[in-house]
């Protein structure tokens, strides 16, 4: 270990982005010196800091004269592997920053084996994952990259035009909304071999509908949500009688639906029996959807 | 040798297996011997166990023979909240590599190799054992659940050893359930007791979801020599797939079984199953085909399938075309489906079916009747 002035620290080069050190410890551990030896290449031409150069910009900044630094380890894999547990964001780098040091290890001859994977992902898989990102669309990877979708739905995304996911990925949805909505529609883009402009328009009036997960949902499943509007229909005749509800069973599995009629009074009786009764000329009809 | 080659089966064996691996336990055993000498130049490599090999072999390009596992013999796993129909398998070839698309094992057998159990004693002593403790209950029993029955059957001629030991029981029926038409090693085997050849069938207009499968053409072409040779046939038409709309649908099938009806006397059938496309959540994303963007819905279970009222008019628009084409209509019955599709299908409650068992009583056989005679209750 041995002390280097800060001015000088920042003028060496730098590791990736990823291991910055960002954000730096609270001023006061920078000032009483309360940070780990910052790990150094002393190599030639220019010596390099390979992790936390924003701790010694922030040390710059609060006049702090020297910072303790420590040799890296020789091998590439046990510097890198130093740094990212420095880093300590196992799991929380962004794509673009797993995409950073990835090549980073690559460029050093590293090989992104489980330990190295899972200091960096939070996982075994990165070589696999990191495979799938890059090969994607960059329509697709930026959107990945900024957390709008993941990257098995976007994987999953197939023919559907960038045009229509870009719509999608800059509606007000939610995580969950948007990553549905956006498999229903590749699949109906794919079903229906939906070219670019029917896919948009098709996008337009699902991110239009007042519900869009619902509108995605009729597109996916047509003959299912006619089955449920027949049955709405249905009830809408029950409730000119009376507030009765008419259910179909769960995905119209199973064999029978379900009235429920509340009675408070006599004529609540009354009101039921003509609703039933409607109901009666509708039964085939409403048996057939099951 | 005592059986008959079939040179197409040992060219594909030859032709997809890269690497055998065989336990020190089922060294020795006759069907490894009989493997390896049609395998050569393929060398078997001792392990101790399948965790022994290392795990960028565990494929399905590598075959691991190993003596027989911990239980030999048990009930069908069925699915929750469906009905079952009382099957009872024994793992003898587990891992296939045919490639159908639908295949529900490529959601459980990632990374491991075809795994083949040459030992069959321990399964033909328990199939014997339970069956001779209910000598009044059919036991049906079959190879086909974790893998074809006889796909890899020529090289190790396992199959021959169930028949021909199970041959004396009259309440076992045994089956090898398979998507290839080699049977040749089987046709002369003596006794055949009440030996089932199991065939899947599927409209040709399914072929391309089933791999390197035999052709509809072909499977019963073997059919037909299975049962000129004296065995029974079982007919699975399971997955049905929708293919266009119901009535082009019906067309498909109706072909199917105008050339089944051709090629096996319906008395010689022993069962048909019935089971539309199906899967669970874990192939969703696994399988990419066209069928994949019907419309399909969560049951009970859990597993995907048509929407009930579909699957129950394609139940039912075969049922009428296999009634219409065989006579004795053969025993049929629904795989894995629920009480409704069942009652809609046959018209039988299944909950006032005594036993399952008792289908090969006829119990199935006046559901399809009702059927046929255009009743339908609910």
């Amino acid at each position: 270990m041995q002390t280097v002035p800060v001015a000088q620290l920042c003028a060496w080069e730098r590791g990736p982005a990823p291991l910055a050190g960002d954000p730096p410890p609270p001023d006061d551990l920078i000032r009483g010196g309360f940070v780990p030896p910052l790990p150094v290449e002393l190599g030639t031409p220019r010596p390099s800091l390979l992790w936390g150069w924003t701790i010694a910009h922030r040390a710059a900044e609060l006049g702090v004269a020297e910072l303790k630094v420590a040799p890296a380890p020789a091998e590439p894999r046990a510097a890198l592997a130093l740094c990212l547990r420095l880093e300590a964001r196992s799991g929380r780098y962004s794509w673009e920053e797993r995409d950073a040091l990835a090549r980073f290890a690559e460029g050093r001859g590293v090989p992104l084996d489980a330990e190295i994977s899972l200091l960096i992902s939070g996982d075994a898989g990165l070589s696999e994952t990191l495979g799938h990102y890059r090969t994607l669309a960059p329509e697709r990877r930026r959107a990945v990259s900024e957390g709008a979708i993941d990257l098995r739905t976007a994987m999953r995304l197939g023919t559907l035009p960038d045009q229509a996911s870009t719509l999608l990925c800059a509606a007000r949805l939610s995580f969950s909304a948007r990553r549905q909505i956006l498999l229903m529609l590749a699949e109906v883009v794919a079903r229906d071999a939906l070219n670019t402009a029917a896919a948009a328009a098709l996008t337009d009036d699902v991110i239009a509908a007042d519900d869009p997960l619902l509108a995605a949902r009729a597109a996916r499943m047509p003959r299912l949500r006619a089955m449920e509007r027949r049955v709405s229909q249905i009830e809408a005749v029950l409730r000119e009688e009376g507030p009765f509800r008419l259910s179909a069973p769960p995905g119209f599995e199973g064999e029978s639906f379900e009235f429920a009629a509340r009675l408070a009074r006599p004529r609540d009786i009354d009101r039921a029996i003509a609703a039933l009764t409607r109901l009666r000329g509708e039964a085939d009809e409403l048996f057939d959807l099951l | 040798m005592s059986s008959s080659i079939c040179s197409d089966a040992v060219d594909f064996a030859r032709r997809t297996i890269s690497r055998f691996y065989v336990t020190a336990n089922a060294l020795g055993l006759p069907p490894v011997e009989r493997a390896r000498s049609l395998l050569e130049p393929l060398c078997p490599q001792v392990v101790a166990s399948l965790e022994e090999i290392p795990i960028e072999h565990r494929t399905l390009r590598t075959i691991f023979v190993t003596s027989f596992r911990g239980e030999p013999l048990a009930p069908c796993p069925g699915t929750r909240f469906h009905r079952c129909c009382n099957y009872h398998t024994v793992d003898l070839y587990a891992g296939c590599p045919l490639g159908c698309s639908y295949c529900i094992m490529q959601s459980y057998r990632e990374r491991t190799p075809i795994t083949v159990y040459a030992d069959p004693a321990p399964a033909i002593a328990a199939i014997r054992r339970q069956a001779l403790d209910a000598p009044n209950r059919i036991l049906r029993v079959g190879t086909g659940e974790t893998g074809d029955s006889l796909l890899y059957d020529p090289l190790f001629d396992i199959t021959r050893r169930y028949i021909t030991e199970l041959a004396d029981l009259p309440n076992v029926h045994f089956e090898a359930k398979t998507k290839t038409d080699w049977v040749d090693h089987l046709l002369t085997v003596e006794p055949k007791g009440n030996a089932v050849i199991g065939f899947s069938l599927n409209a040709e207009a399914a072929s391309a979801e089933e791999g390197q499968s035999a052709s509809p053409a072909r499977r019963l072409a073997a059919a037909e020599r299975v049962v000129a040779a004296g065995y029974r046939v079982a007919v699975h038409f399971d997955p049905l797939f929708r293919l266009g709309d119901l009535k082009q649908t019906e067309a498909h099938y109706a072909s199917v079984a105008a050339r089944l009806a051709e090629s096996v006397p319906a008395d010689r059938i022993a069962w048909i199953s019935l089971g539309t496309v199906r899967y669970p959540p874990a192939l969703r994303d696994h399988i990419r085909r066209p069928y994949m963007l019907d419309e399909f819905i969560a049951g009970a279970d859990g597993k995907y399938r048509y929407l009930q009222r579909e699957r129950t008019a394609i139940y039912r628009a075969v049922v009428q075309i296999l009634c219409s084409v065989l006579t004795p209509v053969p025993p049929m019955y629904l795989c894995m489906e629920s009480d409704a599709v069942w009652r809609r299908v046959f018209g039988t409650d299944p909950q006032s079916i005594p036993a399952l068992s008792a289908i090969f009583d006829g119990a199935f056989v006046r559901g399809v009747e009702r059927t046929r005679g255009g009743e339908e209750e609910g």
